[in-house]
């Protein structure tokens, strides 16, 4: 019991943390909290809806192309209306602002597309439930944790080794010098964007496959900010395994705290930890004290 | 290789450079001195493009380059060390080095190569090579600074205050390595406070007072110069 | 003889205005003008319509914003957890009056007091800085919705305290839109003049060198922590003020009210308002209640055309309706002192 509530955890854990480290990725790029963010899971949510029934594609097409997708929303906003601001030396709050501004524009085009009814996805998603050692198991959960973390070392892998990657890290930590190295760092934004979208976007797809998609289901991703600090903002590693306290705490307080209060324990460790550790429990690079 | 005509600069309406004109000819090391807020890193910034002169031209090669973006001024050849280092404290110093290349069209196959040279100039970086940029020592992050800029294989090389915050053994260090490169055909621009140490390497110098060059002569008589003694080199 | 209308050759009125802005004068020529108008507006409206009812709503709002623009414009906290103190005033409220039978007036002073104790509890993160306040702050405002959801025996959970009495005040009755509208604006305009008192104080001067440079003031030796908690307290006690009174206007409170989407909604108008500047607080209340009010003939496009309209703003009027106003202003004034 208690097992299959950690791997449980675990799974929900997961895509909590590829969604709270594109939050992380973008404001360690250019200091912004994306309140829009979440919004790129639903839409990755509903596009992967239509690949996977209106158009019938195999499962890992439909996670590529609703990445993809919401990828390529993300870089698009942040073009238009994102970016514009930031060159303007726009504040913070504006920014903040415009962002919320987003959200309402992608969710209600969303429930425009795709109407308001929540949309489940096709039985073949989910697969006959294993026993793995007296744990019940649905096949699909073990996928996506498995494909969670190896989007993880992927993206590690990418900040690394390649070109691209490395020179995000280094845009994110001084733009300016970064541009004296040649990096276009007006690129190396746009591509946070795209990973952070098209990250939220497969998330998406995982949880909707396993509850279902809707324009509202914009508001789980929200929890991910509470993630994210968790990690520390603005620390990938961080945030990675943010993502999967947080969603073992969730899961363990919902069954023997009370399910009510999820929302009371993740917020309010959100309090405690930025009052007791800005830098979020594992690194101590930022601080966000005075 | 380097030319300033009447280049004027200003930040909103409050003007920082009235016109200053310069000339660095290829092979050489040129300094400019000045005490702080003279203008010189302004200078320095308006050549790499960070900031637009609003009057003049900036020849390179015998080519404008007015309002180049950084970018743009790195991929010709131009780079800049800048004031205080800059080093990516969270990169290690082989990706600091890497970032050093990314302007190269032939980065993929050269970084390896010119990472090696590096090596060899800067031993000192080589054994530091997996450490995180930011738990260098102030001399170490100089000659990172310095090496990184060399990654690019610049034909300019720009130097901002390099001695600041040195002990003097470490300044003697980065000047022997700046008149080495130099020996090596490195075309140098040197900004520094410590006229002394800049003179002494330096073919040519040029005086900066709030905003316009006010003396330029060779090096040796500037040093010689009974003004520049009694203003810049303290006797 | 000819009456005098200039003073150093600068008409009267104008002086009057750029001395205003200038926070030597509490109050413009405008401000007398629009509140003499907003006294009289009733007579022009029906009694019992609907405007008038909206009309009281904003007001309310008004008072939030207020405060807020006290807390976000002057010295320069991003609060996103505003509503919490406005549901605590609420809450409050409803409780005394309708479970242990308070009046009216000791309720609005307990709300009052409530606000300004949630005020303190926010005050422990007032030390982090910027973003991470933003983010704290919000955290507060989710926390303190779900303690008015879930603490079902004080609050009635998600189905919320109704038949809440009405507020009566030395034996008047404010049942009606009419009568509630001469109790809240005055209480928007004492509001309104004590701020503006506030800023020509030695606390506004404070307040000013911290909104144009957090790290001069703090260099000047200015206490920067105790003016933010003071903002606060202040900004917070207004909350709570309003969530009183909204509280007796509707005649119930459920948690939706108070949730985090309400706070952003706040910080929105600030924004679209103008940022430290309170009369533009006022304005952009006012804008974005009535396009949420009067955009309803888009049905489904209205949420859509709202967050297009919010975009619109900070990329190309990013100063709010009060910083283009300002910048026509100044531009005249210059323009006539250049004469």
């Amino acid at each position: 019991m208690l097992l299959g509530q950690i791997v449980y955890g675990l799974v929900i854990g997961s895509i909590y943390s590829l969604i709270a480290i594109g939050f992380s990725m973008v404001f360690q790029a250019i200091g912004l909290l994306n309140f829009a963010h979440q919004e790129f899971m639903m839409l990755g949510g509903l596009i992967g809806y239509t690949l996977a029934v209106t158009l019938n594609l195999p499962a890992p097409l439909v996670v590529l192309l609703a990445g993809l997708g919401a990828g390529c929303i993300a870089v698009a906003i942040e073009k238009v209306g994102i970016s514009p601001i930031r060159h303007r030396g726009g504040a913070e709050i504006n920014l903040i602002i415009a962002t919320i501004g987003w959200g309402i524009i992608l969710s209600n085009a969303a429930m425009l597309t795709w109407d308001a009814y929540p949309l489940g996805y096709p039985q073949r998603f989910q697969g006959k439930p294993l026993n793995l050692g007296g744990i019940s198991i649905v096949p699909q959960n073990l996928v996506i944790l498995g494909a969670g973390i190896l989007l993880m070392i992927l993206l590690q892998l990418f900040f690394k080794r390649t070109w691209t990657g490395q020179s995000m890290r280094a845009a994110a930590e001084d733009s300016p010098t970064a541009a004296l190295m040649g990096i276009d760092t007006d690129r190396t934004v746009s591509w946070t964007f795209f990973i952070s979208g098209a990250l939220g976007g497969i998330a998406g797809v995982f949880v909707s496959s396993i509850f279902y998609a809707s324009f509202e289901m914009g508001l789980i991703g929200l929890r991910c900010f509470a993630a994210a600090v968790l990690g520390g903002f603005g620390n990938i590693v961080g945030a990675m395994f943010g993502g999967l306290i947080l969603g073992i705490i969730e899961t363990l307080g919902a069954t023997y705290i009370s399910s009510a209060y999820k929302d009371v324990i993740a917020y309010g460790i959100v309090i405690v930890i930025l009052l007791i550790r800005p830098t979020g429990i594992f690194a101590a690079r930022r601080t966000g004290l005075t | 290789m380097l030319e300033l005509r009447g280049v004027e600069v200003g930040y909103g309406r409050v003007p920082v450079l009235k016109g200053i004109s310069l000339e660095l000819p290829e092979g050489q090391i040129v300094t400019l001195i000045g005490s702080n807020g003279a203008g010189k890193t302004t200078t320095l910034k308006t050549i790499t493009g960070i900031l637009r002169p609003h009057a003049g031209t900036i020849l390179f090669d015998g080519r404008p380059i007015n309002g180049i973006s950084p970018v743009e001024a790195v991929s010709r050849g131009i780079a800049l060390v800048p004031e205080g280092r800059r080093i990516f404290a969270s990169l290690s110093v082989q990706e600091n080095l890497r970032m050093g290349a990314f302007s190269r069209a032939d980065r993929k196959q050269a970084w390896m190569r010119q990472l090696d040279g590096m090596f060899e100039l800067f031993p000192h970086l080589a054994q530091r090579r997996h450490q995180l940029g930011g738990t260098l020592s102030g001399g170490e992050q100089q000659m990172l600074a310095i090496a990184r800029a060399l990654m690019s294989n610049p034909r300019l090389l720009l130097l901002d205050e390099p001695s600041m915050g040195l002990a003097p053994l470490l300044v003697e260090q980065i000047f022997a390595i700046i008149r080495d490169l130099n020996r090596r055909g490195a075309t140098v621009l040197l900004v520094e406070q410590n006229a002394r140490m800049a003179l002494s390497v330096a073919s040519v110098g040029y005086v900066m007072e709030i905003g316009s060059i006010v003396l330029h002569d060779t090096a040796r008589r500037l040093l010689d110069n009974p003004q520049v003694q009694a203003a810049y080199l303290g006797i | 003889m000819r009456p005098r209308f200039t003073y150093g050759g600068e008409l009267f009125l104008w002086r009057w205005l750029r001395l205003t802005m200038a926070n030597r004068y509490v109050i413009s020529p405008f401000a007398i003008i629009t509140m003499l108008a907003a006294l009289l507006l009733p007579l022009l409206l029906d009694p019992f319509g609907f405007l008038i009812l909206f009309l009281d709503n904003i007001l309310v709002f008004v008072l939030l914003t207020l405060g807020l623009q006290l807390i976000l414009g002057y010295a320069g906290i991003l609060n996103l957890g505003h509503a919490a103190f406005f549901g605590l005033g609420a809450y409050t409220s409803a409780i005394l009056t309708k479970t242990l039978g308070v009046p009216f007036p000791l309720a609005f002073l307990a709300s009052t007091l409530m606000g300004l104790l949630g005020g303190l509890l926010m005050c422990p993160i007032i030390r982090l800085r910027d973003v991470y306040f933003a983010m704290a702050s919000f955290a507060f405002g989710i926390v303190a919705y779900v303690v008015f959801s879930e603490w079902r025996e004080l609050t009635n959970g998600h189905i919320g305290i109704r038949a809440i009495p009405p507020a009566r005040l030395a034996g008047i009755d404010f049942t009606s839109s009419l009568n509630f509208y001469y109790l809240v604006l005055p209480c928007v305009i004492v509001l309104y003049l004590v701020f503006r008192l506030l800023l020509i104080s030695p606390f506004g001067t404070s307040l000013n060198a911290i909104r144009q440079s957090e790290l001069a003031a703090r260099s000047v030796g200015m206490h920067l922590a105790a003016i933010k908690v003071k903002t606060i307290l202040i900004g917070a006690a207004a909350a709570g003020a309003a969530g009183s009174l909204i509280t007796h206007l509707q005649g119930f409170v459920s948690p939706e009210l108070f949730n985090w989407p309400q706070s952003i909604t706040l910080v929105t108008m600030m924004v679209i308002g103008g940022i430290g500047s309170f009369p533009g607080a006022i304005i952009g209340t006012f804008a974005i209640q009535f396009m949420s009010e009067y955009l309803r003939f888009l049905v489904e496009y209205k949420m859509l055309i709202y967050g297009g309209v919010l975009v619109f703003f900070m990329i190309f009027l990013p100063k709010g309706i009060a910083g283009v106003v300002r910048a026509l202003v100044v531009a005249a004034l210059e323009r006539r002192s250049a004469r």
